[in-house]
């Protein structure tokens, strides 16, 4: 169990695991913008900055690896997988639609999308809810702020 | 230095129709986020800075300002009524606001808790009002290196008082730096990690950054968790009066809390948490009868709740005076500023004092408004705590979608939204604190355009750093941070061997 209560993923420490993405993405970013031009240290070049920060992250990430993992930390927390897909989904599925079936159908297939993240969510009250969600956000985005958006672009 | 017609145009400029009505918009929207938990004042924020491009900068900043601070308010409200913290900075208010609501005193808890928020706020203000023009004036020579310092200084406050390891926060904001630098170097029109996606040209929006790792990851976090909370209770304006000496103490240990709260509110990262519990340490060490804090003592909830407002409003001062932010949302109000064309820092009072005083005097109109909404009007926020999280995450989710969309009315922002939603989980559970990625996404460019500039001046010497003294200085105090950090580290793995010390058990 972690300190929250949640359970945790056997075996999987986040002092490791932590430690290891930040150095990649150190690496990475030390890799991308070394190939910028560098400049010298009076008149730096646009890769001057981004490679330094780089090699900063891969220190820090060094770090985490060596001085956190002495602590004997819980293991990860596990994800929460339904919320996180569900949730997640829910803004895509926004993104894909709203410019194609416009600003309330985009609103009403969020909100919908997004109930199923919880279990207790009943189906009625669900489509109820993202219903009223869709009216509300409609006239507060298009008609009050006056965002430039199409309601329905059928 | 200050001069009345300063004082008296920022008064005209605040005494607008429309200033005040964002003031005051502002002040009820904190309240009301700061009342649900699950959403905060940097969802908020991040929402209404797309509507903020369009207002006039007096107006935007009130706004925010009112939104920043009304939190403190609100969120005692679910402290003490339902033992659920609306803001983190009043979660120390539910141990003793939650047993004051047991013996049926919930009404005098909210009248104190308001009141006291009140005393803070206003003496806070009044230390921005006294200490802001002198700080802007010893700021106002600052080169580029000295600032660079500054801002490294900053950043390592933050670290120091930031949960989880250092080396975590640590790399949250270098990550974060690397993340601004996303998009077009102005200096060279060159491209930086844009991989050729047209959508990146201009870099990674804020808004998108702050929504997703914020507002999002919360939703994903909180979900399913947040447990069923049972109806709360009305509360009459008769209840509301406080008895027998409920005064005189909690008078005290306000006037105790807003001295915390005010020096911790200066300080870069340190916080309204940390404030909060201090005074709330504070208190339960000077009372006569310390065996009552956890079961209803007055002292305990005045205190912590002076702090976090007297907090709320000094932070202002390193803000406005520095262009130090001294927590994420800070680094979003420093931003929606400067998108406004008014950069906070030292020449911020020099070149624009009316509304520097405009913002002072907004505060105390605000608070003044926040104690009608929060004595009278609680009812209102009481009704809404009864609305089910999983009622109210949809609507999160739908706010978000729109407001970032609102934006640029661009697909790509959306997508980015999502992308840092899941970046802020990772975040969250492999225990990386998210603020200070905003803070090294915000100030990044910030601290590269110094290093380029004072490298610049300086012909490539890196002696440039130490050659005045005011640099000096700071980068002592820098030194000194980092000593003090390794420090505790040392200490903390000795008492790891050691086991546990009587005095860690007094809290």
């Amino acid at each position: 169990m972690t300190n929250d209560g949640s359970k945790a993923v056997a075996g999987l420490s986040p002092d490791w695991f932590g430690g290891v993405i930040v150095v990649a993405i150190g690496t990475l970013a030390v890799a991308v913008a070394s190939t910028y031009t560098l400049g010298t240290a009076e008149n730096m070049g646009p890769g001057y900055f981004p490679v330094m920060l780089g090699v900063l992250t891969i220190c820090f990430g060094v770090g985490i690896l060596v001085v956190d993992t002495r602590k004997r930390s819980e293991g990860v927390a596990r994800p929460a997988l339904r919320p996180l897909l569900v949730i997640t989904s829910a803004i895509l599925i926004f993104a894909a639609v709203v410019d194609t079936l416009g600003l309330a159908p985009a609103c009403f297939l969020a909100a919908l999308i997004s109930t199923f993240a919880d279990k207790n969510n009943q189906p009625r009250r669900a489509l109820v809810l993202a219903a009223v969600l869709a009216t509300l956000a409609v006239l507060t985005f298009k008609y009050a702020l006056g965002v430039p958006a199409e309601v329905f672009t059928w | 230095m200050v001069n009345a017609g300063d004082l008296w145009s920022g008064l005209t400029l605040l005494f607008s129709f429309e200033a005040l009505l964002y003031c005051f918009i502002g002040v009820a929207l904190g309240t009301f986020v700061g009342v649900l938990p699950g959403i905060g004042a940097m969802t908020a924020i991040a929402l209404l800075l797309p509507i903020t491009y369009q207002l006039e900068p007096i107006t935007s900043l009130v706004m925010l300002a009112g939104i920043y601070y009304g939190t403190q308010y609100g969120g005692s409200t679910a402290s003490i009524l339902l033992n659920m913290p609306g803001t983190p900075t009043t979660a120390v208010t539910c141990l003793d606001g939650y047993p004051m609501m047991k013996q049926g005193r919930g009404g005098v808890a909210l009248l104190i808790t308001a009141i006291s928020s009140f005393i803070g706020s206003i003496i806070g203000t009044v230390a921005l009002a006294l200490f802001a023009p002198p700080l802007a004036q010893i700021a106002i020579s600052f080169g580029s290196a000295e600032y660079l310092s500054l801002v490294v200084l900053g950043l390592l406050a933050v670290v120091l008082f930031s949960e989880g390891s250092v080396f975590r926060s640590l790399a949250a904001i270098s990550i974060g730096a690397l993340l601004g630098t996303v998009g077009i170097d102005i200096n060279t029109g060159e491209q930086r990690f844009t991989f050729g996606l047209l959508s990146l040209y201009d870099g990674v929006a804020l808004t998108a950054v702050a929504l997703g790792i914020f507002g999002l990851a919360e939703v994903i976090a909180n979900v399913g968790q947040v447990e069923e909370r049972g109806p709360a209770q009305r509360i009459s304006l008769r209840s509301m009066l406080p008895t027998g000496d409920d005064w005189p103490r909690s008078l005290k240990a306000a006037l105790r809390g807003t001295a915390i709260g005010s020096f911790f509110g200066v300080l870069p990262g340190a916080g309204g948490v940390m404030a909060s519990f201090m005074s709330y340490a504070l208190e339960k060490r000077v009372s006569k009868n310390s065996a009552e804090f956890g079961h209803g003592a007055i002292e305990g909830i005045a205190g912590p709740e002076a702090a976090n407002n007297a907090n709320a409003q000094t932070a202002f001062i390193p803000t406005l005076t520095l262009g130090l932010p001294g927590d994420a949302v800070m680094a979003l109000i420093v931003s929606a500023m400067m998108i406004q064309g008014v950069t906070p820092g030292p020449s911020f009072l020099h070149t624009n004092p009316a509304l520097f005083w405009a913002l002072v005097f907004s505060f105390v109109i605000g608070n003044a408004m926040l104690l009608v909404l929060n004595i009278p009007l609680v009812g209102l926020w009481v009704r809404l705590l009864n609305i089910p999280y999983r009622t109210l995450y949809p609507a999160i989710v739908v706010l978000i979608c729109c407001g970032i969309y609102s934006v640029g009315t661009s697909v790509a922002d959306v997508v980015t939204v999502a992308v840092m939603g899941v970046l802020g989980y990772g975040m969250r559970l492999l225990r990386f604190a998210a603020a200070p990625l905003l803070l090294g996404f915000v100030l990044g460019p910030l601290m590269e355009e110094h290093f380029r500039r004072a490298l610049l001046l300086s012909s490539g010497h890196l002696s440039t750093f130490v050659s005045s003294w005011i640099s000096v200085v700071i980068l002592g105090a820098v030194v000194l941070m980092v000593l003090s950090v390794v420090v505790r580290q040392f200490r903390s793995r000795r008492q790891a061997a050691v086991g546990p010390s009587p005095a860690d058990e007094e809290l």
